[in-house]
């Protein structure tokens, strides 16, 4: 710790704060992500061993660089690069930032050079989603909390845990309770972050696990036996029958997403619902999307969040000057502008965009047989889901976390037990 | 290719293959660091019998021989929990990098072994809690929890924080795999061929178990070792079976850039080996060892010592000088700030917290 001189706090991980700092012998700034030593009972993290464990293999321009390790008092301490913030802010920052074809270009050549290496190394990230994306100062963009990865691809893989990624990025084999399963996860959620990239927000928000299947099959279709052949045989893919609904044109995409054919080949190819025949990243990268006019931005020009890490708080757009006038130099170059930003008000009422696709808006529309044993209980449906209501709740900030389903799950069994306990014993 | 990719770019490659002679300077280096450390910080009140302290320490060939029984231990704690063979190459390789970097004098082998056991575990998702681990070593599973968890962060630093190993036996699963494709291409029924590439795993599999109680782990590749423990399995091979593994062979090494050198590692891994399976010390003489090592304790590492003890107090005298350090800049930066002549006597906390910047500058 001597070797570093603390600055302003970036952030509240998820098991330990993250500073700035800077390396007095170098002068270098690094971000640095102080790790509590756990529970006594289970030393140190496990989720701080996997990010260690992999950091230390990869070294990739798209993915983040652990400079250092070294523990200080009974924490342990994690020396990262300094990144300035991260595609979350990006895709948010809608009054400021205009993301064009190339942009969006850029950030999925990144995001899949990076994902291409890590699958080299046959290791999965299994937490892909915007706000583990993160740009540098002079704007490159890099993958990173490699917390919930695993390695993959050996014959003795055993089962694998379902509960990754947050909910909205979450592949249909795994909402499905595959427990083997390959970096085709990835994939999916690289679709997902394209999606949300040209749309500027979430593009399959469920709130549940069942809603998310509803909603992805609203928007791709119902999987058909040709278009997925093993989905019968995945664990709770037979609990539950969705009404049959066509896969979307590509036409329909277009207009959706508001943006070309090849875009629209690339996106439907990663959210291919059967993980053997997804694109892989490699493949992805040979695209001819990234090879269409326009070319992708170089980093050093893509657009940049007005609101850095650790100033999230108190979000006054100090930057917003330079913001809006390069967001305007944007406007001017009208040719290929992604029309993402439509509007200023989040959520929208009446999502024009989404009932132009002809694609039924709401969720409970969508006739489900529940069977009494399902693993997916009832009580896990929120009870609004008519209409855009369920995106009332998309505020910033409560975005699904990795886990996010089966902790509130418990929590809700444990009130319903403490419940019946109260009941049980009042008599 | 994206395999052979990130095993050239892998920290196990690039940090962890060393020549051995390598492997015996650091190990001498570390030893004589260990000397000079015990030598330096000898209790003043010298003792009986500490005064001859280094009369009795451990040499190098009996670390040794102590480290080769520790190895053989954790096989056998491997073996009673029925983990994968993946975790026994690892929690050895882990054992072995450890001390190239610390000598016996240093930290309590015993120890150790029981820690790598645990991390190689953790690390392979087959994570073990310190109590179930403490019913593998037969000791009391607060002793052992106490051990592991103290142990951990050491470990975690001698090892650079290079957690990932590449075992030879996924090596062997690649080649065996190849040969079943070799064997189909000249027209072997694939029962047969099943039949010749399980005979062939076993035994190599017991070759490459020697090999790990050898140096070989830290000197070549997993691929190499795979390979040198292919051939000596197929010298048991008769007849036909005999002429495909050999086909084999020269197909394997059409694909080596330099079959010289190949040779050459071959021969040195096939030395290895024998000295892998070479047993054991007497027991009596590994309890004088073990004995000796609990006599003479490096004291920069030793709770119990008084030596650590300063450390600790200097550790804990320096950071409250830094502490004051701080405190009297950010005095005197506030004051700065405010534009005062005089420092404020104690500022707050509350007002150093809402000025972090002022901090970092004076600081």
């Amino acid at each position: 710790m001597e070797h570093y001189e603390k600055g302003p706090t970036l952030g509240e991980g998820t098991f330990g704060r993250v500073f700035a700092a800077t390396d007095k012998r170098t002068g270098r700034r690094v971000a640095i992500k102080k790790i509590r030593m756990g529970k006594a009972k289970e030393g140190v993290n496990v989720t701080a061993i996997r990010e260690i464990k992999f950091l230390r293999e990869l070294q990739h321009e798209n993915v983040i660089e652990l400079i250092d390790v070294f523990p200080h008092k009974r924490n342990l301490y994690l020396v990262y690069e300094y990144m300035t913030s991260d595609l979350e802010a990006v895709i948010k920052d809608k009054a400021n930032l205009r993301l064009r074809v190339g942009d969006v270009k850029a950030y999925m050549r990144a995001i899949l050079q990076g994902l291409a290496a890590c699958h080299g190394h046959w290791i999965m990230h299994r937490d892909v989603k915007p706000n583990n994306i993160l740009l540098g100062p002079s704007g490159q963009v890099k993958l990173a909390d490699f917390g919930a990865g695993r390695v993959f691809g050996s014959p003795n893989d055993k089962k694998f845990t379902t509960q990754v990624f947050a909910r909205w990025y979450r592949a249909p084999e795994l909402l499905f309770d595959s427990q083997l399963y390959s970096s085709a996860v990835d994939m999916w959620a690289v679709g997902c972050v394209f999606a949300e990239l040209m749309l500027r927000r979430p593009w399959l928000p469920g709130n549940n696990d069942l809603e998310q299947l509803s909603l992805i099959f609203e928007a791709l279709g119902t999987p058909t036996e040709e278009q997925w052949p093993g989905m019968k045989s995945l664990p709770t893919a037979s609990q539950v029958v969705f009404k049959p609904i066509a896969s979307p044109t590509a036409a329909s995409l277009r207009q959706l997403f508001r943006c070309g054919a090849d875009a629209v080949d690339l996106l439907q190819q990663l959210l291919c619902f059967d993980p053997s025949r997804r694109m892989s990243a490699e493949q992805a990268l040979r695209h001819e999307y990234f090879g269409n006019e326009p070319a992708a931005t170089p980093w050093a020009d893509l657009p940049r969040p007005a609101v850095p890490f650790g100033e999230e708080g108190s979000s006054r757009p100090q930057g917003g000057a330079r913001e809006a006038a390069e967001a305007g130099a944007g406007a001017g170059n009208n040719g290929h502008l992604l029309q993402g930003v439509r509007r200023s008000s989040f959520p929208p009422e009446g999502d024009c965009a989404r009932d132009a696709t002809g694609v039924k808006a709401s969720a409970s529309e969508v006739r489900m047989s529940l069977p009494a044993e399902m693993k997916m209980g009832e009580n896990e449906r929120t009870p609004v889901l008519g209409g855009n209501g369920h995106r009332d709740s998309l505020e910033a900030g409560e975005r699904p976390q990795l886990g996010s389903a089966d902790k509130n799950y418990l929590r809700k069994r444990k009130l319903d037990m403490d419940r019946a306990f109260e009941l049980a014993s009042n008599d | 290719m994206a395999s052979i990719n990130s095993w050239l770019t892998s920290s196990h490659k690039t940090r962890w293959i060393l020549g051995d002679q390598e492997l015996e300077k650091r190990r001498a280096a570390c030893y004589e660091k260990s000397l000079g450390e015990i030598e330096r910080y000898k209790p003043e009140s010298a003792s009986t019998s500490a005064a001859d302290n280094l009369a009795v320490a451990v040499s190098l060939e009996e670390q040794k021989q102590l480290l080769s029984y520790y190895e053989k231990t954790l096989s056998k704690i491997c073996s009673l929990f029925r983990m994968p063979r993946k975790i026994l190459a690892i929690s050895i390789v882990y054992l072995k990098r450890f001390y190239l970097k610390f000598t016996v004098l240093d930290h309590e082998p015993w120890r150790i072994m029981v820690t790598c056991v645990y991390l190689a575990c953790k690390v392979e998702n087959a994570y073990l809690a310190a109590e179930e681990l403490a019913k593998g070593v037969q000791q009391d599973a607060r002793v052992v929890e106490k051990i592991v968890l103290g142990s951990e962060m050491t470990l975690l630093q001698g090892l650079d924080f290079d957690l990932v190993v590449h075992t030879p036996y996924a090596s062997l699963r690649g080649f065996l795999y190849e040969l079943e494709n070799c064997c189909q291409f000249e027209g072997w029924d694939p029962d047969r061929a099943e039949t010749l590439s399980s005979a062939l795993r076993k035994r190599a599999n017991k070759s490459l178990d020697a090999l790990l109680f050898s140096d070989a782990p830290l000197t070549f590749s997993p691929g190499i070792l795979a390979y040198a423990a292919l051939q000596v399995a197929a010298k048991k091979m008769e007849g036909e079976d005999k002429q495909m593994v050999e086909s084999f062979f020269g197909h394997c090494r059409s694909k080596a850039g330099n079959t010289e050198k190949l040779a050459e590692f071959v021969k040195k891994v096939h030395k290895l080996g024998a000295r892998g399976s070479a047993s054991l010390a007497d027991e009596g003489v590994l309890k004088e060892i073990d004995r000796k090592v609990k006599l003479c304790r490096n004291p920069v590492y030793d709770p119990t010592s008084d030596q650590y003890k300063k450390q600790q107090a200097e550790k804990q005298a320096q950071k409250l000088r830094a502490k004051a350090n701080l405190k009297r800049s950010a005095a005197a930066s506030d004051a700065r700030a405010l534009g005062l002549t005089e420092i404020a006597e104690n500022p707050d906390s509350k007002r150093r917290k809402s000025s972090p910047t002022n901090r970092v500058v004076a600081g």
